[in-house]
């Protein structure tokens, strides 16, 4: 009794401890942030950075400001999520049946061995002129460049999941008659599901990373065109303003993976480590 | 013997198939996006075998090979800076965290007004935007060290120099390795990106060129070669990986096995 009290409090001021030192140690990186924006508003304004290439830290966040209360922004926005979601699902529902063929098929893993392995390091932009010719700049050459870009991390991801498949869970699964259903829901799901998660979180940055570029040298609508645009008519503040969206864009994908991989994955060893 | 051969045509049937349909498929196309495969190789070998190896791709691959470098590079040192220091890596972590979270073509327009057309900006784009996966590896496989191996290197009075060589990076290398791949990727990526975006040579400004004046079997030659490029550049890495980290696969393997 007395001793699981002593732990209980033992560990309450443990944690506060360590509270604390994860609030001294944000402090810290709010601090370089801050740090690091004001010397670029004062090298900026003094005029040690060149003008023709560095608008000043102030007005870049202000246009971004208005930005965000603009409708092109959101089109914008919207534009290259749309195209990267699109892509994404289509990589889903590609590369989760080809992942598990592979996986669990002798057959097929070593009959797609040279084409797949030959087809993985070919970087997804090479296409880029090529998808150009056939559909111009359009939703449709995106998605493609897009899908052919996140395929591969995820597809990975599932073989490895499969081949992680219990054999003895799935013969046990046969020999009860357990329902498909419930055979996907209690040995498939909880097997694949972190692996499918973590191509998933690759494939999602890489899928912006490629919709960027597309609207960035192919001039479909999005993001990267605005930047160009703004590039073009010499608007740094504005083109800064994008680059700066497009990252809190990547943050912001980050963020949803992490909030949805908490309630998905809780019982999975990879999540309890996170407390050190 | 046999299984041997059967080993080989599992492995061969599909490439094998796949090519054969592209060659008699395309063989009478009149499709002017899609070109004979015969036309295709002929431009290929036409162009790339010849004066344009050395005026186009040589100079794509030596900027790719320099920004490259200096991502590894500086990614690796500077990881290695951070990861040691709690402090510092707490002060930079929301920096790097934001930083890498922007697409790295995104920084095109940046590189382009600070350097101009030239080699300095493609690898400028490379250093900038592909040192991230390097970085934060190396950060981490420093950080992930056993506290007591530190401590051992302490009492020992091991020199700086052989502390970091001969045990700090030696441990982080798996993970290490596992960043510079990404690191690979990122670069050859953008080479490309950053030759189609301004440049007045190289294989990306070919094929987009060629893209652009409706050069058709130019543009899918010069896609072959991009596709070669990234495929040669990911082999000759897996085998210095390969090499560079035997011993950890050889103690990988035994421990799987235990």
């Amino acid at each position: 009794m007395s001793a699981s009290a002593f732990g209980f409090s033992l560990g309450k001021a443990v944690s506060s401890q360590r509270r604390r030192a994860r609030f001294a140690e944000s402090m810290w990186g709010l601090g370089t942030v801050v740090f690091v924006l004001l010397l670029w508003e004062i090298l900026s304004r003094t005029g040690m950075l060149p003008t023709i290439a560095f608008p000043s830290a102030s007005d870049v966040l202000l246009r971004l400001v208005s930005l965000l209360a603009s409708a092109t922004f959101w089109t914008a926005v919207g534009n290259t999520l749309s195209a990267a979601a699109i892509g994404l699902v289509i990589v889903l529902v590609i590369g989760l049946p080809f992942g598990m063929a592979i996986g669990r098929s002798r057959w097929v893993e070593r009959s797609t061995l040279l084409t797949f392995e030959f087809l993985k390091p070919i970087p997804p932009v090479a296409l880029l002129p090529l998808v150009l010719l056939f559909w111009g700049p359009s939703l449709t050459m995106k998605v493609f460049l897009v899908t052919m870009g996140a395929l591969w991390p995820f597809m990975v991801q599932v073989v490895y999941g499969a081949r992680e498949l219990d054999s003895t869970q799935l013969d046990l699964a046969r020999s009860y008659r357990l329902s498909r259903w419930r055979t996907i829901r209690q040995i498939f799901l909880p097997t694949l599901l972190p692996f499918g998660m973590t191509g998933m979180r690759v494939a999602a940055s890489i899928a912006v990373i490629v919709a960027v570029v597309a609207e960035l040298i192919g001039g479909a609508t999005g993001m990267g065109q605005e930047i160009a645009m703004a590039q073009n008519s010499a608007d740094l503040p504005t083109m800064y303003a994008y680059i700066f969206a497009t990252g809190l864009l990547g943050l912001a994908i980050n963020g949803v993976f992490n909030l949805i991989s908490k309630p998905l994955l809780f019982w999975h060893p990879s999540q309890r480590t996170k407390e050190h | 013997m046999r299984t041997l051969f059967k080993d080989m045509g599992l492995l061969l049937w599909l490439p094998i198939t796949i090519l054969l349909a592209w060659w008699f498929g395309s063989a009478n196309s009149t499709s002017i996006y899609f070109p004979p495969l015969e036309l295709i190789l002929e431009t290929f070998a036409r162009d790339w075998l010849g004066p344009r190896f050395v005026t186009d791709a040589l100079p794509s691959i030596g900027k790719f090979l320099v920004g490259f470098g200096i991502a590894a590079a500086g990614g690796v040192f500077l990881g290695m800076l951070i990861g040691l220091s709690r402090r510092l890596n707490a002060a930079l972590d929301p920096l790097i965290q934001f930083l890498r979270a922007i697409p790295p073509p995104a920084i095109l327009p940046i590189a382009l007004l600070l350097f101009g057309i030239g080699a300095s900006m493609n690898i400028a784009v490379i250093a900038l935007g592909a040192i991230w996966p390097a970085l934060l590896n190396t950060i981490d496989g420093v950080r992930a060290l056993d506290l007591q191996v530190i401590d051992m290197t302490k009492s020992y009075r091991l020199s700086p120099a052989k502390r970091i060589f001969k045990v700090l990076l030696p441990a982080a290398s798996p993970q290490i390795f596992a960043g510079l791949r990404v690191t690979l990727q990122m670069s050859i990526i953008l080479i490309v990106v950053s030759e189609m975006f301004a440049s007045t040579s190289g294989i990306g400004f070919y094929v987009l060129n060629s893209q652009q004046l409706f050069a058709v079997p130019e543009t899918w030659a010069g896609t072959i070669v991009l596709g070669l490029l990234g495929y040669v550049a990911t082999l000759v890495f897996v085998l210095i990986e390969r090499r560079v980290l035997a011993w950890h696969r050889g103690m990988y393997n035994s421990l799987e096995k235990a």
